[in-house]
Order: C-alpha cells, then sequence, then structure tokens
C-alpha cells in the first residue's frame, strides 16, 4: 500500500507540485472563480490541440517533438495567405489548415528524415532544426511574399512593397471557429462563454488518437518507440514509420497554430510560432507525461495547470511583493525549468533502468 | 502477386484525395471569399434613361432584414459579403410613416471587379437591366482614366447581371 501510494506521488509529482502551487496562488491573486473557469476554457480551447500534436511522435520513442514549430510556422503562411484572399469565418479557416498542409507535409518529411540521421537525439536536433527553418520562413515571409509569391494586400504587406508586417489583425478570421457554436453559462456573477466548436474538433482529435493506436501503424510506432531494434527485426519499416510519426505532428500542428491564432485574434508574423513548441512542451510535461510516454489525459491535465499558473502568478507576484514582473519571471522559468527537470529526469530513470538490467544480468536482486 | 496493380491503386486513390483537397480548397475560398462592395444612392443615368435617388429607404442583404440599413439621399455605403451571389433588396419608404411605396429585388454575382464597380441603388430601385456604375475613386487613381462620355459609350464593358 504504501510503496504504491509512493510510485503515485512519484510518478505525478510535477502535477502534484503545480496543483498545490496553485493552491496557493489563486487565493493570494484574488481571483473569483468565474472568472479563472472562463481563462481556462478559453485556453484548453485555444492550446489543447496543439499539445494534441505532440503525442503521436512520443508514441514512436522520438520523445518531445520540438519541430513543431515547423508546423506552426506552415499554419502561419496558411494564415497569410486566407488573409491575403480576403476569405474569412470558417471556410477561411479550412482553406488556411489546406494550404499549410502540403507545406506541413514536406517539411515534416524533411524533419522526419534529418532525425532519423539522428536517432536517439531528436529532441535536439528538432529544436536546432526549428531554429534553422525559422530562418527559412523569414526570408520566405520577409523577401519573397510580395516579391516571388503573390501576396498583394495593403493590410499585409509593408509599406515598401514586400515582406509581410510583424503585427497582422486577423480580421474576419478572429474567434470564427470558437463562435461557431458558442455556450453561455452563469458562474457567479460571470458568464463563461464555451466554445462548443473547438472542443468538439479537439474531442474528434481526441477519438482520431485512439483510434489511431489501435491500427497497425499505431501498433508500429508503439513498438518502434518500446524497442527499435525488435521492431526493426519483426520487419518494421522503422525509419518510415517515424517519418510518418513527425509528418503527422507536424501538420497537426498546423491546424493546432490555425486554431491558437484565430482565438488570439492578431498574428505576429515572426514570433508566435517561436514559443508555441517551448509552452506546448512544458504544459504537456506539467500534465504529469515524459519523454517517453504521454496520454491524452496528460494534455487536458497540463494545459490547465500550466494556464492556471500563467493566469494567476503575475496578480499572485504582485501582491506578494508589488511587483507583477515576479509572475512574469516565474512562468518563463517554469516553461524552461519543467522541460529541464523533465530531460534530467528521463535520463536518470535510463541510467537507473540499464543499471538494473546489467544487475539483472549478474543474477543480483534489485533493491 | 505482382505489386503493380496495387501500386496503381494506391496512385489513384492518392490522386483523388489530392484533388478532393484541391476542391475543397476552390470551394472554401468561393463559399468564404469577402468582398469590399460600395453601395450608392444617387441620381445615375444608364443608357440614356435617368433613375432618380431614394430620398428614404432601407436596404436588406440577403434577406436578413434584423440587419436592414437605413438608406438616405446621396449615401455612399460600404459592405462587406462574403461568397459569390447576394440578395439586395431596396425598400423605397415614405419618410412619414415608414410604409414601404415601392420594392425590388435583385441578384447579384460577384464576378465584376469591386474596385472599379459600383452597385446603384437607385437603378436596382428603378429595375434597370444595368446596375453597375463605375467607381470615380478608382477611376481618379488611374493614370488614364477614361472620360465620362467615353464610360457611357463603352457599354459593352460593363458586367451585366
Amino acid at each position: 500500500m504504501m510503496n504504491r501510494l509512493k510510485q503515485f506521488l512519484i510518478s505525478n509529482s510535477v502535477p502534484i507540485v503545480f496543483v498545490g502551487l496553485s493552491a496557493l496562488a489563486i487565493p493570494i491573486s484574488g481571483y473569483s472563480a468565474g472568472y479563472l473557469v472562463q481563462e481556462m476554457i478559453t485556453r484548453l480551447a485555444r492550446n489543447s490541440f496543439l499539445v494534441l500534436s505532440l503525442l503521436i511522435p512520443i508514441m514512436a520513442g522520438m520523445g518531445l517533438n520540438f519541430g513543431m514549430v515547423l508546423g506552426a510556422m506552415a499554419g502561419q503562411i496558411g494564415l497569410i495567405f486566407a488573409i491575403n484572399w480576403s476569405v474569412v469565418g470558417i471556410p477561411g479557416l479550412v482553406l488556411a489548415s489546406l494550404i499549410s498542409m502540403p507545406i506541413a507535409v514536406f517539411l515534416g518529411f524533411v524533419c522526419g528524415n534529418v532525425l532519423n540521421r539522428a536517432k536517439g537525439r531528436e529532441m535536439v536536433t528538432s529544436y536546432i532544426l526549428g531554429f534553422f527553418t525559422n530562418g527559412v520562413y523569414q526570408f520566405v515571409v520577409l523577401y519573397a511574399m510580395g516579391n516571388i509569391l503573390p501576396v498583394t494586400s495593403p493590410q499585409l504587406i509593408l509599406s515598401r512593397g514586400y515582406g509581410i508586417r510583424n503585427a497582422v489583425t486577423l480580421t474576419g478570421l478572429r474567434l470564427a471557429l470558437d463562435r461557431a457554436m458558442n455556450f453561455q453559462f452563469k458562474l457567479g456573477d460571470f458568464t463563461v462563454n464555451m466554445p462548443i466548436g473547438t472542443f468538439l474538433l479537439i474531442g474528434v482529435f481526441c477519438l482520431f488518437i485512439l483510434w489511431f493506436r489501435g491500427t497497425k501503424l499505431g501498433q508500429d510506432m508503439r513498438a518502434i518507440g518500446q524497442d527499435m531494434a525488435a521492431a526493426d527485426s519483426a520487419g518494421i519499416a522503422v525509419e518510415r514509420t517515424r517519418v510518418i510519426a513527425i509528418i503527422i505532428s507536424t501538420v497537426l500542428a498546423a491546424f493546432g497554430q490555425v486554431i491558437f491564432l484565430q482565438n488570439i485574434g492578431t498574428m505576429n508574423t515572426y514570433n508566435s510560432h517561436e514559443q508555441t513548441g517551448m509552452f506546448s512542451i512544458a504544459a504537456l510535461l506539467i500534465g504529469g507525461a515524459t519523454i517517453s510516454k504521454a496520454s491524452i489525459s496528460n494534455v487536458f491535465i497540463g494545459v490547465t495547470l500550466f494556464h492556471l499558473m500563467f493566469v494567476v502568478s503575475p496578480t499572485a507576484g504582485k501582491e506578494l511583493i508589488g511587483q507583477a514582473q515576479l509572475g512574469e519571471y516565474f512562468r518563463v522559468f517554469v516553461s524552461y525549468g519543467i522541460i529541464a527537470a523533465a530531460l534530467v529526469l528521463h535520463a536518470w530513470k535510463r541510467l537507473r533502468e540499464r543499471q538494473a538490467s546489467r544487475r539483472g544480468l549478474r543474477g543480483e536482486t534489485q533493491g | 502477386m505482382s505489386q503493380a496493380p496495387m501500386r496503381i491503386r494506391r496512385f489513384i486513390i492518392r490522386t483523388v484525395l489530392i484533388l478532393l483537397l484541391i476542391v475543397l480548397g476552390m470551394a472554401m475560398y468561393n463559399i468564404g471569399r469577402e468582398y469590399s462592395v460600395l453601395l450608392d444612392n444617387g441620381t445615375v443615368t444608364i443608357d440614356g434613361r435617368e433613375y432618380p435617388v431614394i430620398a428614404y429607404g432601407s436596404l436588406i442583404i440577403d434577406g436578413d432584414e434584423r440587419k436592414a440599413i437605413d438608406i438616405w439621399e446621396d449615401d455612399r455605403l460600404l459592405q462587406k459579403l462574403v461568397g459569390t451571389s447576394h440578395t439586395l433588396r431596396v425598400l423605397v419608404l415614405d419618410e412619414d410613416d415608414d410604409s414601404a411605396q415601392k420594392t425590388a429585388e435583385r441578384k447579384i454575382e460577384m464576378d465584376f471587379d469591386t474596385r472599379e464597380w459600383m452597385i446603384s441603388l437607385a437603378a436596382i430601385a428603378g429595375e434597370s437591366e444595368r446596375i453597375l456604375i463605375p467607381n470615380p475613386i478608382y477611376i481618379g487613381e488611374q493614370e488614364t482614366a477614361p472620360l465620362d462620355d467615353e464610360i457611357q459609350d463603352d457599354a459593352d464593358g460593363i458586367p451585366e447581371f
């Protein structure tokens, strides 16, 4: 009994710490329940799709896909074209997603092939690949659009005649999905808006993941995730399957970025995608996921806890020491810190597993 | 068993899927495209016939009466219309009791250059065959702007509904 409790506490140490921190920070911040519920619903709708896109590479044993920023860039390019052609509402979002799809497939294909040449170092490789692709993205957006690519809308193009503006207002696309099926309910004095349409889409995505796990491809990915050499011996096309995992993740990240930006309403052309990977990964890890194991529940728990800290920490910091900046530092510290902690924990666990297996080979009892 | 038929089948399925995505994209473009249209309520002469300004009226777009727009003399309205096909209903109203003196409805297709042409509400109310009139602002922007006479003469260049 005590062992099981200990095991539970160790496995869920990160979410437990965040629940504790939130329990302390919420009363200090002074926010009402209605406000916090509204914020959490909005942020769950905004971020869940992006975080869910990380699950498939983890299933295939490729760790946390920092390369999801490639998908985010593809999503932004799709949105730029949708705005340029003045396509608004849900059709505009669908069109942006359709445009982003081949770009994301291409980038995912490139990323997957690069990662196949860096087995065991996927995370750092995809992280650096994100920086490299960011350079290409900036070249396309800053120089090619308006010069080579036919982008003409004055809403997008800089006054010099080429290059996209730094901040683009998503007129006509803002909240198009969230407002498509909006449900309101009262919580105290607060009217809470529930974007049913967005949650339906997220629900479909969750069902897709559950279905996908049971397919031949999904089983292959799980086999590769558990033991790549054994999967290869069993006749599974390891490299091809890994590339497919990254392509699926990148395409879904592109859709996720479209959903994310329609909720925000403004696209920061040169920065919006940069933090996407970092914050999504941090949210997933806070939800109790590890580099080798993640579930749908980790996504929702993580997004809720991470964004609860996002909302309450600046005000709590201000109430505590009179400086809202403390909360800002805290949340950046948390984002990077949790990723570092997850990587250290993963390395530590692998070391322990190796030691245990060595002891097993020597015939020693595990202790 | 030969792999060739399997490859052909796979190629066909993939091609069909890609084509479906392209068709879906085109459909989304048509359904969701937003047009900024100028609606002009001024006295206008088309094909030698004068259509008088609407002193007071109402404009209903696509049958949405909740979003009816009041029209006053010499108004020029900028409307954003989503989609390629729309219905404009113009009601000429009595200023005293808001009763409709005349109602005219017109279906429009957005297959004209919305920067170059405006829609004349007076022409719709007068049930003219042509309802598009040149946008003077656009003509002013053109280096070789044609003269009014030339526009009147060049009736063939005006899109018809």
